[in-house]
């Protein structure tokens, strides 16, 4: 008899023991997304986990959080209705999976928006608009506590502002799309956001939409290299690396990137003297010119202003310069539709741009 | 009678203190009724609620901090004026926040690049050992140099070197991270939290009780060095203590709400002007109230004239204190001598 | 009694440099000592080492008999104040607060006065009187008045020796007479024991009790002002080449103007000098005469004068002098009379052989 309560005592100990830690289920499928990852777990939570951004527990609508949680897990409690978020790629792609109500508060005004259903959002005052990201008016956030404050890779510049939402109690998730490699794996970050808001389903579909767009794009008949750089108020030139998302996308339009050997495949942009940009890019075919972040010229001679060496590319002599548009990097959750863009480009049907205009 | 004077003019700050703390805590983009605040200020009433957030996490420490690190930054740069016999000396003048922004852009570059990440602490920290390395090698140094102006001369240069050698590490670093240097070096109250600026606190209050216990020799020396030696002062001791304290000053301020301009120059002149008297055991005090007068309103003018958007401290700081600082020179060269 | 300052084979120079050694005195209560010498000598420097603010180089300097290298600054700074050349700009502070400034050593921590100190302030500030200026901004006043709070302010620390430096150099005369008598009195009614430099040796001559000439080979005198200021002692002590000092007047006269002279000057009873002076300054080379020994004009004759023609004291010329007077008369162009000369009767004499002569004869 009493060995028989011994037993049952061990297993309801082993079996309590084993409630307290939520089983993992099964594991979100992910195509290309590499910094983030959702683990389902039993009873419907899911974990998240981001790349130096910490581990998240969302919890079903009514349900309370299970126990045994490590201390570091922040509890995020659906529906997940009150958004606090200061990157534009995260708006982007909630905006893409239909989710953009969710979203209360931004860093950016009116006039720093150029997707059509944010501005309009700002401009009647869903969104409210509380400030710059390194001094948003914390009054306003307290007054109205977000459930999660979305930030990009940015704020680790900020380090007092961080300290201070954990000082309100409120929860932050860094978006690291801006790390992946690839251009799927930053859309991909809209399945993350489908599942913290409920919309994994239309997630999915958007994605899927945008990686057919790619897919079924024809390949191209000749070899067109292009050069992608801008030019700063103060005459600094930045080229994009070789590993950098915006060249993958070249490639995946049919298009060669001009320069080679800038970088050793980590992404981003890298100073250059116009001299040494000249002999690796002076003989592309074309130029796809980033306005936004250098000077928004509208015509080719405002473009060759800004560095007079520019008039002697190849590209520039065949009346191939192109300029990204306004709204080219808020576009994060339609980058099937930029490198569609690309791809016309490419093969010169300029009419049928979207979010490229040509620089004549 | 001159004490009267003074009774009156610290009455006076007194009360404008009180009240701008009080404009400070009242206003801002929350709109909190008088009778709210009280029971949440006095009773501690609603832990948890949003005007409780408001009022206890964002506003208060925001007020002190405006408060005391401008009251501090005062102090600091009347003890520097008085050592350099110059009005236009300020807390930053040997080369604190040169210093400081030279370790903290070090911090925040090789920070990024190496961890990924930079906490508040570290940053923290950084300007505040910058701060004092750069006061330490000034203060050394002036152990060879007698001349006041000598002094200046060299405060300056190092804050130059300092400068050079930020602009040296800004050329291996993202645009972001310069961006970020650049806004911490404009300073700002937006997200003082209460653990920092507990640790300020402490730290400023004894330095301040230190300051009153300098203010017989301070007194002194206003007559030049000579004359303070021959009625006792240890004046080797009195340097290395005024300038010791005075840069520990500026150096907690620049740690936690980084470099603020025009206050440390403009309040000391302000003050003995208002009182009338340039004695230290009435213008320390003097200088403390008045500069928390001027930032706490700077401050206010700051986060509310275009909000949401904040104006950068050390903008609304130059706007009024500068004037005052030429009003200052005109009167002097204008004058007599 | 018991000597207040000490000077022991002290060594003064800066850094290294040793300016001047072995110097020795032993200065009593209530005496005054002054430095008198050139420029750069080391006047600064020795008074910089009494009041401790340059290191000794050697020796010792004692006050009340004790080294001031052992004693502690505040202790010494009731023993010792200074008044320095340097100007002094208290901003905002009143005659009274710089007064005040000098109970620096005994008042408390926070410097609090009490009932004591101002006892002590008013007391200074009365024996210098400037009791009436107390209320007013110490920037304001005068230049002697200022001299004179900060008298007030070094004697506020109670000192046995008060040292001064060139105290009177941005004084007028009225404000150095005034001083003078100030520093008179401390040094007699309060035994104060008073050393400063002077520039002013006619000032030093009168005030001193010791005087100690510093020159460019280091002491070169010292002792009562009758034995140091002689014409020899303060030529050779400030290198004088050209003009002259007058011990008995205490003051100096130009070069005499050179050449044969050309004007003879009637003397006598002090009414020359003035003639001698402008003369001098004219440039014209003069005789004069006859004067007696003992007259006021001796002094100013025999620096300025060409050619100087005397007899002894309360007798008339012998012949021998007369002729002389008579063919350098003869020599010259002019024959001054000074203004209220009393003619002798040998003056008259002169008179009429100069007229008789045809030797310009006129009023000077």
């Amino acid at each position: 008899m009493k060995k028989m309560i011994a037993l049952l005592l061990s297993l309801f100990a082993v079996q309590t023991a084993l409630a307290e830690l939520p089983v993992v289920t099964e594991k979100l499928d992910l195509e290309a997304a590499k910094n983030f990852a959702v683990d389902r777990l039993e009873g419907g939570y899911s974990l998240i986990t981001v790349q130096n951004g910490g581990r998240f527990l969302l919890i079903p609508a009514g349900m309370d959080a299970p126990d045994g949680l490590d201390a570091d897990i922040m509890l995020l409690y659906m529906p997940l209705d009150n958004l606090f978020v200061a990157s534009t790629s995260t708006v982007a792609l909630m905006d893409e999976i239909g989710a953009l109500s969710a979203v209360t508060q931004t860093t950016y005004d009116v006039e720093d928006w150029y997707l059509p259903s944010v501005k309009q959002a700002v401009q009647d005052g869903q969104i409210a608009y509380i400030g710059h990201y390194k001094q948003p008016d914390f009054e306003r956030i307290a007054l109205n506590p977000p459930k999660l404050a979305v930030f990009s890779t940015m704020i680790e510049g900020t380090p007092d502002v961080q300290e201070k939402l954990d000082e309100l109690g409120i929860p932050l998730l860094v978006d690291s799309s801006a790390l992946e490699e690839t251009p799927l794996g930053r859309m991909e970050w809209m399945k993350l956001y489908g599942v913290l808001l409920g919309r994994e389903n239309e997630a999915s579909t958007a994605f899927d939409a945008q990686k057919q767009k790619i897919e079924s794009l024809e390949p191209m008949q000749e070899n067109v290299t292009v050069a992608m750089f801008y030019i700063t108020s103060k005459g600094a030139l930045y080229v994009r690396n070789n590993g950098d998302y915006m060249v993958k996308m070249l490639e995946l339009a049919g298009g060669r990137y001009a320069p080679k050997g800038l970088g050793t495949g980590e992404p981003g942009t890298r100073q250059m003297e116009m001299e040494a940009f000249y002999l690796v890019a002076g003989d592309a075919d074309c130029i796809l010119y980033m306005g936004q972040l250098g000077g928004k010229p509208k015509t080719l001679s405002q473009l060759i202003e800004r560095n007079t060496l520019l008039a002697d590319f190849k590209a520039v002599q065949n009346g191939r310069v192109y300029c990204t548009g306004a709204d080219y990097f808020q576009q994060a959750g339609r980058l099937g539709d930029l490198i569609e863009d690309m791809n016309r480009m490419l093969s010169g049907d300029d009419a049928a741009l979207n979010h490229i205009m040509k620089l004549e | 009678m001159k004490k009267t004077r003074c009774a009156l003019c610290y009455a006076v700050l007194a009360v404008c203190f009180a009240l701008l703390l009080a404009v400070s805590v009242g206003t801002g983009s929350a709109a909190l009724s008088p009778h709210e605040i009280l029971r949440i200020l006095l009773l501690r009433e609603g832990a948890g609620t949003a005007a409780y957030n408001v009022l206890l996490k964002i506003r208060l420490p925001r007020a002190l901090a405006a408060a005391v690190m401008g009251g501090t930054l005062s102090v600091s740069g009347f003890l520097l004026q008085t050592f350099f016999r110059n009005p236009i000396a300020g807390p930053y003048v040997l080369g604190v926040s040169s210093g400081a922004k030279l370790a903290v852009g070090a911090v925040m570059i090789f920070g990024m690049k190496l961890w990924g990440c930079v906490p508040f602490g570290a940053v923290m920290t950084a300007a505040f050992v910058g701060a004092m390395l750069c006061a330490s090698f000034v203060m050394i140094v002036s152990r060879k140099i007698h001349s006041m102006a000598m002094l200046l001369v060299v405060g300056m240069m190092i804050g130059n070197v300092c400068s050079a050698a930020t602009d040296f590490f800004v050329t291996f670093a993202k645009e972001s991270d310069i961006a970020n240097l650049t806004s911490w070096s404009m300073g700002s109250f937006s997200a003082v939290s209460w653990g920092n600026l507990r640790i300020c606190l402490a730290v400023i209050a004894v330095c301040l009780l230190l300051c009153l216990l300098l203010a017989k020799p301070i007194g002194a020396y206003q007559f030049g060095e000579h004359y303070a030696a021959s009625m006792g002062v240890n004046v080797r001791r009195f340097r290395a203590a005024l300038i010791g304290l005075s840069c520990l000053l500026a150096a907690c301020v620049t740690a936690l709400v980084g470099p603020i301009s025009f206050v440390g120059i403009a309040v000391p002149y302000m003050t003995k002007k208002l009182l009338g008297t340039a004695k230290p055991m009435a213008v320390l005090p003097g200088c403390f109230l008045l500069g928390g007068v001027f930032c706490m309103a700077c401050d206010w003018i700051a986060r509310t004239a275009f909000s949401p958007t904040e104006l950068a401290i050390s903008t609304v700081t130059a706007f009024f204190g500068a004037p005052v600082v030429i009003m200052m020179a005109l009167k002097r060269g204008g004058g007599h001598r | 009694m018991k000597p207040t300052l000490e000077l022991d084979n002290l060594s003064v120079g800066y850094g290294r440099r040793v300016l001047l050694k072995d110097l020795c005195a032993s200065i009593l209560p209530g005496q005054i000592l002054t430095l008198i010498g050139p420029n750069g000598a080391g006047k600064s420097t020795i008074l910089k080492t009494i009041s401790h603010h340059l290191a000794c180089m050697g020796g010792v300097v004692r006050i009340g008999g004790e080294n001031i290298e052992r004693m502690d600054s505040c202790e010494l700074a009731k023993r010792l104040s200074v008044v320095l050349t340097e100007r002094v700009r208290p901003e905002l502070m009143t005659c009274y607060d710089v007064a005040a400034s000098g109970r620096y050593p005994y008042t408390g921590r926070f410097g609090r006065l009490t009932a004591l100190d101002r006892d002590v302030i008013a007391q200074s500030l009365a024996l210098v009187r400037v009791k009436e200026l107390a209320d007013k901004p110490f920037a304001r006043v005068s230049d002697g008045q200022r001299q004179r709070v900060m008298i007030a302010r070094a004697l506020c620390q109670q000192p046995r020796v008060l040292v001064l430096d060139e105290p009177t150099s941005f004084l007028d005369i009225r404000y150095k007479i005034e001083l003078s008598a100030i520093l008179l009195h401390l040094a007699r009614e309060q035994g104060v024991t008073i050393v400063m430099s002077l520039h002013e040796i006619d000032l030093a001559a009168r005030v001193s009790d010791l005087v100690m000439g510093i020159g460019t080979h280091g002491v070169e005198m010292f002792g009562a002002p009758e034995a140091v200021f002689t014409e020899e002692n303060i030529t050779q002590l400030y290198g004088i080449s050209s003009g002259v000092y007058d011990a008995l007047s205490g003051s100096m006269e130009l070069p005499r103007a050179e050449g044969a002279p050309y004007a003879f000057v009637l003397g006598g009873m002090g009414k020359a000098t003035t003639v001698y002076r402008r003369l001098t300054r004219e440039g014209t080379p003069f005789a004069t005469g006859i004067l007696a020994e003992n007259d006021m004009d001796i002094p100013a004759a025999r620096h300025l004068a060409a050619r100087i023609l005397t007899t002894a004291p309360f007798a008339p010329p012998s012949e021998a002098v007369l002729t002389e007077a008579r063919q350098t008369l003869l020599n010259c162009g002019a024959l001054l009379i000074p203004d209220g000369l009393e003619a002798h009767a040998w003056d008259d004499e002169l008179i009429c052989f100069a007229q008789e002569h045809c030797v310009e004869v006129r009023h000077a």
